[in-house]
Order: C-alpha cells, then structure tokens, then sequence
C-alpha cells in the first residue's frame, strides 16, 4: 500500500515538476522572441498576462487529504528520493522544519520520520486502535475532531482509513500569538530547526508569573487533564492561612481544590502574560506560547481576591523569592516574568525594591520585566533650575492632573553637588498667566506638610512637599516628593491646573508618579518647561539585574467574537509600539535591553473575567491584549529555552546572548539591541558546563548558594563620632585578629582575637584605645587577618 | 513659617525625641517620613509594609534581632529585607546598628495598556 502511495506522489511530483520547467522556459522563449517589441507594449499601456500551471485531476483520496499536507507529504518525499539518489541533505530536510513557512512538520520522535500536526475528522472518536497502530499520536479530542501527530510518510495510509473523514494540517492560520512567535524566530527552537541540536521548548526550566493570578483550569497550563503543569501557586489574596498568602500544591489543582482566580479587574492579565510565557497551546495550537515545555510556578500579588489594587513592591520581591526557592528545591533554573511596574523612586537601580530583586538574581534564576507603557506619556521632566530667590524668579512645569484624580504625586531626584529650592503653584485650566495661589519655596532640607492652598476664598487643595532627603543613602542624590491631594468639601484638584516651580543650581529629574503628567500645553509663558516621554522605564525594569523589556508591533487586525475584523488603531507593523516606554535609566544607561513582540498579542482568557466581545477571539477562550506587560514574557519564555540549553546562565549571560543576537532596529532607548530572535540567541548560547566550572565562574555553588568566602565590610558610619560597627566574614573557622591601627601602622585597639567561626560577625570600636583612652581625631584602619586571609579598610573619626 | 506647617513640625519633633528625630532623618526615605509622620499627626498606628538595607548580608542573627525588634521578615535578599512592621516597633527596628535604611514599600500596577 505505501509503495503504491509513495510511487503516485512521485509521479505527481514529476509531472509538477516537468510543468513547472515548462513555465519557466515558455516564458524565456517568448521574452526572447519579442524582447525588443515589449517596452512598446507597456508604453501603450498593453497588459501581458502569462497564464502557467495547467491544472489536473486529484485522486479520490485527495478529498480526504487537504492541499497544504499534501504538499507537505510529496515534498519530503521527494526530497527522501533526491537524497538517496545524490546523498541525503539535513539541510533541506530541516527546512521543512522551519516554522516560519506558512507549512511545517514536526521533527521526529525517534524514528526518523518527522511528524505532521493535523486536525482529523473520523466518524467514531472513540475507535484509534487503527490510527495509533499508524503512529498516529492523539493530543487531543475535541466531539469528532482529533488534534494528532501523524507521521509524515504515512498520511496517506491514515486518510485511507474508512474511520477517517479528513485531515487538515495545522498551523495555517499564522496569526496573533504564532505571529510573534515567527516574527521572534521561536517556532524554529520549537522545532529544532536552523542548526540546533535538537528542539527546545523550555523543558526542566520552571516559568515564574508574579501577576493578577492565573486561570489555573485553562487547558494551556496542563499536560493533560487534571494534570497541572503549575509546581505551585501562592495566592497573596488569600489570608485564609496568614499573611504570606495561601498555598496551592500541583497535587490540589489536579484534584480541583484551588479557589484562587484570576479576577475581572486586571482582565485576566496573569493568564494570558502566562498564556504568552508557557501556554501549551491546549486550547488551540496556533497559540502556543514561547516554552510550551516549562512547569510553572505562580504567584497571584495583588491582595484583592478580584485581582485588582497593585502589588506592593514588598510582595514583589517576597514573590520572586517563592518561586525562586521552590525551584531551588527542584533543582531546576528558572526565569521569573514581571510585567508590572510604577514610578516611585530615583530609577537608577539603587532603590531597595531594585536592590532586593538584583540581590535575588543568581545564575540560572533570572527576572525579566516590562519596561513601562509611558513611551507616549509626559510623565517626566527635566532641565536645568536657574538661579534665583523665590517664585518670581523660578522656572516651571504644568502638572496637569487626570479628571477625577483626588491624589497626584511626584518624584523629583538630583545630583548632591546641586541645591534646588522648589514650590507648587495651581492655576485656572488654560491660564498660566497668573497663578490662583502656591506655596513658599521649599529648600533643601526643609518640608511642608498637608498646606492648604487658598487665596483666602478658595481651597484649591492640600499639598506636602518633602525635601528633607540631602543625601539618599543609596546614591547620595538629593530627593523632593510632591503631593497634591483633594481638600475635603473643596472642588476636586483635578478642576484646577497646576505646576511645580524651581529655582537654585542643578539639574533634576522629575516623574509623575500617579494622577497626572507634565504634557505641553498650548500658550505657555516663557518660563515654563513642558516635560516629556524620555527615561519613562518604569521601576523595577530599572533594577541593575532585571531584564528590560519593550514592545514592537506584529499584528494589527483580528476576528472577534463576533466575527468581525477589528483593526488596532494607530500600530505599524514592525514599529516600535507608541506606549513602549523609553530609556534611558537616570544614571544613563540604556533600556529598554531590547524589544519583544507586545501589539498586539493574542493569548489565554481567564475563565473569570467577561471582556468585551470585540478583544476576544472567534471561538473563545483567547483575548487579545497589548503592552510592554506583552513583550516581556515573550522574552521569560524565550529566556526559559536559553535555560533549558544551559541551566547556569547568568543574567549578564542572557542579556549579552539577547543583545548580540537581535534584530537592529533603530535608537537604542528606544528599541534597545533591538528585536529579540530565538533562534539566533539558541544557537549562542553555550551548553551547561560543569559544576566546578561553574563555580570558578561565578562564585556560585550549583544550587545558586554563594560560597562561603572571606571579607572585611567597610564600617559604619564612617566617618565616624563617637563609634563605628565593623563586620567581617569567614569561609572557615579559624584563628581570626580585627584590630585598629593609626597611620604610622602602629596598633591602637584589638578588637578580636581568637577561634572564630565561619560566617558573619561584627563588632564595635568606639573610638578608644586599648588603654581605654580615648584617641584623637585622624585616619585609622581596620585590619582582619587570618591564616588565610588579610585585608584592611580606612576609618575616618572626627571628633 | 506656615501656622500648619508649624503645627506639624511640633507635633512631630514632641511626639518624636532626638533619637527619633535622627532615625528619620538619616534612616527612613522620604515616603516613610511622609507616612509616619500622617501617623503621628492622627495619632494612629498601623502595621508599614517596608523593605530595609542592613550593613551586610543579612545573617541568621540579625534576622533574629530584626525579629525581636518587632520587624515580621519575610525574604532576605543580599543585605535587603522586606518585613511588616507596626508603626510603634519602627523606630526599634530603625535602631538597630545594622540597620542602615528603611523604606516604604511602593506599589506597582499592571502593564497591559487600556
């Protein structure tokens, strides 16, 4: 039977093939009859049409078999033929791989027979027997529809059966989320295809989802029925069991147990930014997410059980480090996704919310987030104060409040080496001639608190204004909070127009933190300065150690509910997304790190949310969705397939593989290194190496634990009046001095002395001798020896 | 100097002694300040969500001190922790020598545009 099969393609590919050399040279010699007489004829506007490919009869079976597996099927085995009559080509054979051709195979299981992804209609779903002795694998049944993998060689053989009523290979529909996943070159890791050793799809990598929650009953998160692909689930809105939120195992959701959802007031976020990052594509192939293979660990941050209220930056870093330490205990890599974010903060890395996440980041545990939706918004400003004594001398900014708004504040950062006194002014809206009422000039070090702005008729609202930072400790930047909030039985703060004056020396950065912007505004006066869109990454995207991600638009129009197309408005495809928010950081450096696909994306609808019928899709089940809260779990994903290739990578490793392997685009803030491309980022990332390796590498152990190492701390305070706190640690227990010695290397104070343990100690010197004298004003060092380990710091005391 | 600003001021600086004063200038971040001082002025308390930086890699003894300064700690990342706290037991866990700096946890909210 199949040689019967195998020699009627042949010849259909012979006959194809004569026909086509046919067209081609038909063609030639008619060009070459009449090259000198065609340019007359387009002169004269005559319209030449070539009509080619003669059509022909199909077989009985054809009916049963659609055009694009056919086509499929006669190609490989004409190429297998070509093969073994001029040597086999892995090439040619890995093209049909290739999932960015509009049809692809699957490669092998272990035959050596690649494997075509069909729909199939047989008339009794419940007699396989036949199929599976075929090596037909059934994925899914869905009434009298199968979703099967088919070996390529034998679709004939499959069609042939009297059960089966038709077979139509899958993946035709390139659209929404399997676009980006072409426009990503991630189809290719997922089939192995491009020079990679084999297919990765996140196997043994754990996916992390700190979000609105997650509909953990869509069939895109399970392998199988009942059969969770979740590790865990902590549900911080769920104080049944304490604070730290509830716990669901693996073992309750496949039982049905969980009460966690994923609620209408985030529209059903966490489940489709996971769809993106790890969907099985369950629910409907063409919609498999980037590490379809991964398991999954999910945090639900928000503390409303209807997933609305924000996260706390808290809860944010407690949740990274849940799935951080599951995953530890699995011994498995894992990248955490957090499309989320705000604006409170110096946006340079140094806040404690970015220090903890960058503290948590080890190699083979990576965080990726979303650079922010503010590209389009005035949500920044800066520019140089000008010299100055008060409100008539100052610059300003209109800060215009969004209706309804009953809070707005902002952030204002600036060099220790300026000194910048600053106000808060409120006008009629489209005047900003002359000011309603504003507060005195607040200086540095000084604050007002809850002052009610009045001209003595009017309250226009209550401001506080918090200058008290000189010098934040993390990076020695000066700090100014602004706070505008509705004065209670006044008219609402958003009816008036406001600004924010400086004056003095130094140049600031200035976010609008919540209720508002700086946009520019028609006829102001000179002395105004409108803000803008630039250093709009958001936080913790600005964290030293998170990966930043933007978004770029790879699709523009979709069939809904309903059935009618629906079109984005205002998105280019291949453009950079108008919201994607721009870099760069306030200590200058780049971001976002590159650009995913985020505009617009179609993945999991949560069961527990009802969106308008015009943003899901025909058939249900998926919605569409855009923001950098979209791109960035295309890179978890994609990060998760790097992982599964080497479990060891680092963040360094992972942005630098991702940045030298993307697409270039365009302005760096804007698009990064550019787009990020799968395939190429695979293909660079080296395999695992060994654990002793790894630890030489990184001075980490292969469970992500810092090896024990030695390290005298610098003190604190220093300098220093009247006492210092000195801390040092060990690798081992050992024979340990800390003493204190002046400049001329004479010793001023012993400290420690004897056996000490390995770990972390400390101690305090205050500022008197060994004699118990108190000792003068000067440089000192603290100086740590042991039999394998000497170091020395500088200690300043003044007196 | 505004009357109300003054008020505040006084109410603060009495409700807070020079140790307290010090903590918050030189240990807690401007939205810390912000709120314990609205805490002060109304005279409530109500348990702060906040992240802290220590000297050095937090160690099972400080989180022990941290604990019994009145600080719920929950991750230790590096030298950075996050915990719950009441508003009374604040400035105890501020106090700490190790402890070099307090903040108030921000918020976060969701990036899918509307």
């Amino acid at each position: 039977m199949r040689t019967n099969i195998v020699a009627r393609s042949l010849l259909s590919e012979r006959t194809r093939r004569q026909r086509l050399l046919k067209t081609i040279l038909v063609p030639i010699v008619l060009w070459s009859a009449t090259v000198g007489g065609l340019g007359a004829d387009f002169a004269k506007g005559v319209k030449r049409v070539h009509f080619v490919g003669a059509p022909k009869h199909g077989a009985p079976i054809d009916n049963k078999v659609d055009p694009g597996l056919r086509y499929m099927a006669n190609r490989y085995e004409a190429m297998q033929q070509s093969g073994s009559q001029h040597g086999a080509s892995s090439a040619r054979t890995a093209s049909m791989y290739d999932g960015s051709r509009y049809f692809s195979l699957l490669p092998p299981h272990g035959d050596g027979i690649p494997r075509a992804l069909v729909f199939m209609q047989v008339s009794d779903a419940s007699n396989t027997m036949e199929l599976e002795r075929l090596g037909v694998q059934i994925l899914t049944t869905s009434g009298n529809i199968l979703v099967a993998e088919v070996p390529i060689t034998r679709v004939y053989e499959v069609a042939s059966l009297p059960n089966v009523l038709s077979i139509l290979i899958s993946g035709r529909s390139k659209r929404y989320l399997d676009l980006s996943r072409t426009q990503a070159r991630v189809d290719q890791v997922h089939a192995g295809a491009g020079g990679l050793d084999r297919p990765y799809k996140g196997n043994g990598v754990i996916v992390g989802v700190i979000d609105s929650g997650i509909d953990w009953s869509h069939p895109d998160f399970s392998v199988e029925p009942n059969d969770a692909r979740i590790q865990w689930l902590l549900d911080l809105s769920d104080s049944t069991t304490g604070t730290a939120g509830r716990e669901w195992t693996k073992a309750q959701i496949d039982q049905g147990l969980c009460t966690e959802i994923d609620g209408q007031a985030a529209v059903g976020h966490g489940t489709h930014v996971a769809g993106i990052a790890a969907g099985g594509g369950k629910r409907n192939p063409s919609y498999v997410g980037m590490a379809p293979g991964s398991d999954i660990v999910v945090v639900k941050g928000t503390r409303s059980y209807n997933s609305g209220g924000g996260f706390l930056d808290a809860d944010v870093v407690n949740g990274v480090n849940y799935v951080f330490t599951k995953t530890r205990a699995m011994n498995k890599p894992a990248i955490v996704n957090l499309s989320l974010g705000g604006h409170l903060g110096p946006h340079d890395g140094t806040s404690l919310y970015e220090q903890a996440l960058s503290n948590l980041v080890i190699p083979g545990k990576i965080i990726v987030a979303a650079a922010g939706n503010e590209g389009s918004s005035y949500i920044h400003c800066s520019y140089a104060a000008q010299p100055g004594t008060g409100y008539t001398d100052a610059l300003e900014t209109p800060w215009k409040l969004d209706e309804g708004t009953s809070i707005a504040l902002a952030d204002m950062w600036y060099p220790f080496s300026g000194n910048i006194s600053v106000g808060v002014a409120v006008y009629q809206v489209g005047n900003f001639t002359q000011p309603l009422a504003g507060t005195n000039p607040v200086p540095l070090g000084q604050f007002i608190d809850n002052v009610v702005l009045t001209d003595g008729t009017t309250n226009f609202g209550v401001v506080s204004i918090d200058a008290t930072t000189t010098a934040d400790p993390n990076n020695n930047a000066r700090r100014v909070l602004f706070l505008i909030q509705d004065n209670p039985g006044s008219l609402p703060i958003s009816n008036y127009a406001w600004s924010i004056y400086t004056f003095g020396n130094g140049t600031f950065d200035v976010w609008s933190v919540a209720g508002g912007g700086f946009p520019p505004v028609s006829a102001l006066p000179i002395y105004f300065r409108p803000g803008d869109n630039n250093k709009s990454v958001g936080t913790p995207a600005t964290a030293k150690k998170v990966v930043c991600v933007g978004a770029y638009v790879t699709k523009t129009s979709w069939v809904d509910l309903n059935g009618v197309q629906q079109t984005q408005p205002n998105a280019i495809l291949g453009s950079i997304s108008s919201f994607s928010s721009l870099g760069p950081t306030r200590d200058g450096r780049t971001k976002p790190d590159f650009v995913a696909p985020g505009e617009v994306i179609v993945a999991a609808l949560s069961s527990s949310v009802s969106p308008p019928p015009q943003v899901v899709l025909q058939g249900g089940g998926l919605q569409k969705l855009e923001g950098t809260s979209m791109a960035a779990p295309h890179v978890t994903g994609i990060g998760a397939l790097m992982l599964e290739r080497n479990k060891y990578l680092s963040y360094e490793n992972i942005v630098s593989i991702l940045s030298s392997t993307a697409a270039t685009s365009g302005v760096p803030n804007t698009y990064g290194a550019g787009k990020v491309q799968a395939l190429n980022a695979l293909l660079a990332t080296p395999p695992s190496v060994d654990c002793a390796t790894l630890s030489r590498l990184t001075g980490y152990d292969c469970d992500g634990n810092i090896i024990l190492s030695y390290e005298l701390l610098d003190a604190y305070p220093n300098p220093f009046n009247p006492a210092t706190t000195i801390g040092f640690r060990l690798a081992r227990p050992e024979k340990t001095e800390l003493a204190i010695y002046d400049l001329l290397g004479q010793k001023v104070r012993t400290l420690v002395t004897g056996e000490m343990t390995e770990g972390f100690h400390q101690t305090v010197w205050d500022g008197t001798s060994d004699e118990g004298e108190i000792v003068a004003s000067g440089v000192y060092f603290s100086r740590l020896s042991t039999p394998k380990f000497t170091a020395a710091n500088r200690l300043v005391l003044v007196r | 100097m505004k009357p109300i600003t003054a008020i505040a001021l006084t109410v603060l600086l009495v409700g807070c002694g020079p140790d307290k004063e010090l903590i918050m200038d030189t240990k807690f971040d401007a939205p810390l300040r912000r709120r314990i001082a609205a805490l002060t002025t109304s005279e409530q308390t109500e348990t702060l969500t906040i992240l802290g930086k220590c000297v050095s890699t937090i160690d099972g003894i400080m989180r022990q001190q941290l604990l019994d300064a009145g600080a719920s700690v929950e991750t230790m990342a590096g030298d950075v922790f996050t915990a719950h706290v009441s508003s009374d037991d604040i400035f105890d866990v501020a106090a700490l020598e190790f402890v070099t700096q307090l903040q108030l946890s921000g918020k976060s909210r969701l990036l899918e545009r509307q």
